[in-house]
């Protein structure tokens, strides 16, 4: 038992002093009005009444719920999609593994960058192949709806290997006898899907949601190579938002939105942690 | 059917995961953009050869910076995760064993909620701008999952392997080092390239907590490329991007199975 607590001290010192006491320090300095150059003076909560009637701060709220939403939605399915194909036995599968493994593992700021150029206006590949197709370039990067689907198409590309690994284990978990038992049954392979292979693997999907929706909600460095938080300031996420005010200086005021962000990652993963622990 | 459903998923994710690496790759190599616009392509290795070793453009000097902080930052959370797996797996109360649980939950915490308060705690250090600072911080966040791939692991070496040593007088440390570590060599390998691979990927310390080329790490050199050039030098930015990607790309080929044992037998039950 006292082994226990002298075996975990390293750790729990070096998290505590690195990760937990700045989150409680974040907190104290968003009580602060702090500007380069002069004394911080306790303000209390203004901050964050400030907050409230910002409507930058609240159009980056919205920015970011309507991010995770599409991207993690569209993650999940694909990674199902693809969790299902390399479960299969098919040829050469270690090297298919290997290879749709590769987005997740490169810097997401390197993945940023090659979709950058994949969406760029006059050299983008995908402007190239608009043109050949149906004669006409898309403006990606520069309208906002462009710049959305750009985020949450970068976002998937990155993501969905690690999604199909979560749920890969969930498959393999599976024994074989129940698919030979339900096929003498006569089940189609739809019916396969929906009734037998889903509900098996429904926690698997759940911790995959879980990863993805607390990474999501935290996207930085695709939105800084990609995006910049443009266009006039469309795609912000709450982390490049605080980001900006600790630019400026303003460590106030950005300690007081990274606050914010930290209490939803909180409900929400505790929430979702609730939800799978019900099952 | 089924087959041609099967190839028709196949043939998405390749062209999917493929085009854009290809691409890149493509492009570190050519002269310029033109064959994109329907000129022609003409191949060439200077954009390797002024990244790596033209005076304005440190990209080598980055590369070596990414390689002591992964490096360091990997070794460290990895003999400090150690312990504290071992503790889990050995002296663990089924009370205790849950807050393994919150380990996971520190590492969903969003590091912009740290920045903040480090900053100016590293300022006032006077360590902004050093390894050490990004050693710290790529440790404390890569600890949880070092933990978490180290319990799964140790937690299915007999428990009476050590115990016999305790029993034979070898104390509590001797065992952990030369009987515990020993054994678990295939999980101290995929936790150290997972370890490994965070710190390298990190970008939002590693660009807050550095000024200069001196501690800039490679992601920071990638997103930083088009302030230094008016012109956004594209074929330098693939090239140092395809750079970064090699040992990653490489290590992943050959060791896809301790990835994905590591990560499978760590983040799901």
């Amino acid at each position: 038992m006292r082994m226990f607590y002298i075996l975990n001290l390293p750790a729990f010192i070096i998290v505590s002093l690195v990760i937990l006491l700045p989150i409680l320090g974040t907190f104290a300095i968003s009580l602060f009005r702090v500007v380069t150059f002069s004394e911080p003076s306790f303000v209390g909560i203004s901050n964050y009444l400030r907050l409230f009637s910002d409507e930058a701060f609240i159009n980056s709220v919205l920015f970011t719920m309507k991010f995770v939403f599409f991207s993690v939605s569209a993650e999940i399915f694909l990674g199902i999609l693809l969790a299902l194909i390399i479960n299969e036995k098919i040829p050469l599968r270690g090297l298919f593994r290997g290879v749709v493994l590769l987005p997740w593992v490169i810097p997401s700021v390197v993945s940023g960058r090659v979709w950058e150029i994949m969406f760029n206006y006059s050299y983008g590949f995908l402007n190239f192949i608009a043109e050949i197709v149906a004669g006409l370039r898309i403006n990606w990067l520069g309208t906002e709806l462009g710049a959305f689907l750009s985020l949450v198409i970068a976002d998937v590309w990155r993501t969905v290997p690690f999604v199909a690994l979560i749920i890969l284990a969930g498959l393999q978990s599976i024994p074989d006898e129940i698919y030979d038992q339900s096929k003498i049954d006569g089940a189609g392979p739809l019916s396969r899907f929906f009734f037998i292979t889903l509900p098996m693997i429904d926690v698997f999907i759940l911790t995959a949601l879980i990863f993805r929706t607390v990474d999501a909600l935290r996207v930085f460095d695709i939105v800084f190579v990609l995006t910049g938080g443009g266009p006039s300031g469309s795609t912000t996420p709450l982390t490049f938002y605080a980001y900006k005010y600790y630019l400026s200086g303003d460590f106030g005021y950005g300690s007081a939105v990274s606050v914010i962000l930290f209490l939803l990652t909180l409900v929400v993963s505790l929430f979702l942690f609730r939800i799978v622990g019900m099952r | 059917m089924k087959r041609f459903v099967l190839i028709l998923g196949l043939c998405f994710f390749t062209i999917f995961t493929l085009l854009p690496i290809v691409l890149m790759i493509f492009l570190s190599f050519s002269e310029d953009m033109d064959f994109l616009l329907g000129g022609d392509l003409s191949l060439t290795f200077r954009n390797y050869r002024d990244i790596l070793f033209s005076e304005e453009v440190s990209f080598g000097r980055y590369i070596i910076n990414s390689l002591i902080v992964s490096g360091l930052s990997a070794c460290l959370s990895l003999l400090l995760s150690l312990p504290s797996a071992y503790a889990f797996s050995r002296f663990a109360s089924p009370f205790l064993s849950r807050f393994i649980f919150l380990f996971l939950l520190i590492t969903m915490f969003p590091p912009i909620s740290t920045v903040g308060f480090l900053f100016q705690v590293f300022s006032a250090l006077g360590i902004i701008n050093t390894y050490l600072s990004l050693i710290v911080t790529h440790t404390a966040w890569s600890l949880p999952l070092g933990v978490w791939v180290m319990y799964a692991y140790t937690e299915k070496i007999p428990k009476d392997i050590d115990r016999s040593a305790l029993i034979d007088g070898a104390g509590l440390f001797r065992t952990m080092f030369y009987i515990i570590l020993p054994l678990s060599k295939p999980a101290l390998a995929s936790a150290y390239i997972l370890l490994f691979l965070y710190s390298f990927n990190e970008f939002l310390f590693a660009y807050m907590f550095t000024v200069d080329e001196s501690t800039r790490t490679v992601p920071v050199g990638v997103a930083l490329f088009e302030g230094l050039y008016g012109q956004i030098p594209w074929g330098y930015i693939m090239a140092s991007a395809s750079l970064s990607v090699l040992p990653v790309m490489i290590g992943v080929l050959f060791l896809q199975k301790y990835i994905i044992g590591g990560l499978t037998k760590g983040s799901v039950r």
